[in-house]
């Protein structure tokens, strides 16, 4: 981070090889495409590294990093001023697909992504984009309840109300579709 | 607090996420053992948890990186390519070319320290002659400590020595220096060592890869199995379902 802040680009480049992939991911599910999500995310390495003299190291530096790719998914999605659409194919050959990804994932995370992830991207793009926000950062990013509210600028109280509300919307909409249902976990 | 009274969503999440205190902890799970409306709440998100957990974004090369003219203009842009680097400067150099380096620098010091220290040119036949190492008179050796370092320091000022006396007394050299014979020497040998570890490890890569393809796609088919056999009830009841209700409609026009 030292070197990085006085202007090095190797060591920049580092920290970019150690968070391109959360944040593109956090972009992904954000957006809803890929293409979208891969030039939030340059945008994001390159605003980081014009402000990275002014960054002072009071927050973590991945809180700010988050902090500087919500706000362009949110001009993003102010600019689109659409609903993000699910890209998988529906008839996408998995064997196909497995071969072009490589070894990094298995075939049957391809499997159960081919299953879940119209019916989730759908149900997600359907939520008011904070509650979205909030469940994007907890379930994928490991947040705790307080960095997602330093982030959204919130009180606690406010994101456990948007994860709360926003997983009941999501449960009710994918149990009328069938997904739920067969996979409800018996109370302990 | 009223064992009545269902919890609160605050302190579901708390519980779900496994964010709140022990205290918390047991007073949500006492509650969730009497009250089936909650432990339905909780089974309820915790499958909900379950399915988000399968939404995975695209596996797709990304490789950002600051560009060296980026870096340095005004109008800086990040590239996104798949590969890194941007010349053969930015790659680390390997570790025997940095040995060699080290040598030579070394050997250039010591070439100049003896320049400047020797006497008559004929004190250097004197050093060459003497082929196991030995341990120089030159007072460069006194401070060194070790024996070993010491030797070594001393065969390397001998083949300097060497060198200069070939390459100020003999127009055509006879044969390669023996310093750069042994420097190839150390190059290729540490070259061949590099070789075999690279082809082992790539060897045990490809073994690691082939364990875990076999793997999945025996998990595959297990998933596979177990879906198809899922949709295939669904189907026999739904069917089950239309048949019987056809068998009422016509009870009913009857």
């Amino acid at each position: 981070m030292t070197r990085s802040r006085g202007g090095d680009a190797d060591s920049f480049n580092q920290l970019i090889l150690r968070w391109e992939r959360p944040i593109f991911a956090l972009a992904y599910r954000v957006i809803g495409r890929e293409e979208d999500a891969r030039d939030v995310c340059q945008e994001t390495f390159l605003r980081a590294y014009r402000a990275l003299p002014g960054f002072k190291g009071e927050a973590k530096f991945s809180s700010w990093l988050y902090r500087i790719a919500l706000n362009l998914c949110r001009d993003w999605i102010r600019k689109q001023r659409r609903q993000p659409v699910s890209q998988l194919p529906e008839d996408a050959d998995i064997d196909e697909i497995a071969a072009s990804t490589g070894p990094v994932e298995s075939i049957e995370d391809l499997v159960a992504r081919r299953e879940l992830t119209a019916v989730v991207e759908e149900a997600m793009s359907r939520l008011p984009e904070e509650q979205r926000t909030a469940i994007i950062l907890k379930e994928y990013h490991g947040m705790t309840f307080q960095e997602i509210a330093d982030l959204q600028g919130c009180p606690l109280s406010t994101v456990k109300t948007r994860l709360y509300q926003g997983l009941s919307v999501l449960r009710r909409e994918l149990e009328q579709r069938g997904q739920a249902r067969s996979r409800m976990v018996k109370p302990a | 607090m009223n064992q009545n009274a269902h919890v609160d969503h605050e302190q579901l999440l708390s519980y779900l996420y496994g964010e709140c205190d022990p205290g918390e902890r047991a007073h949500v799970e006492s509650h969730l053992g009497g009250c089936s409306a909650c432990a339905e709440e909780v089974a309820g998100l915790t499958s909900m948890r379950q399915l988000l957990a399968g939404w995975a974004p695209p596996d797709v090369a990304l490789g950002f990186q600051i560009s060296r003219t980026a870096a340095t203009e005004a109008g800086s842009g990040v590239e996104g390519a798949p590969s890194r680097g941007n010349g053969w400067w930015t790659r680390p150099m390997p570790a025997w070319a940095q040995a060699a380096a080290a040598v030579l620098v070394f050997g250039a010091g010591l070439a100049i320290g003896t320049g400047r220290t020797a006497g008559a040119p004929a004190a250097a036949p004197q050093v060459v002659a003497a082929a196991p190492p030995v341990v120089s008179e030159s007072p460069l050796a006194a401070p060194v400590a070790d024996d070993r370092l010491a030797r070594e320091v001393a065969q390397l000022r001998t083949e300097l020595a060497s060198l200069r006396r070939v390459a100020a007394a003999a127009p055509v050299a006879a044969a390669n220096p023996p310093l750069l014979d042994q420097m190839r020497a150390m190059l290729e040998e540490s070259e061949q060592r590099q070789r075999v570890e690279f082809t082992a490890r790539s060897a045990q890569l490809a073994r690691d890869f082939e364990v875990r393809r076999r793997v999945d796609l025996d998990t595959v088919n297990q998933t596979i199995v177990r879906v198809q056999g899922q949709a295939g009830a669904e189907v026999r009841q739904q069917r089950q379902a239309i048949e019987g209700l056809a068998r009422a409609v016509s009870l009913g026009v009857r």
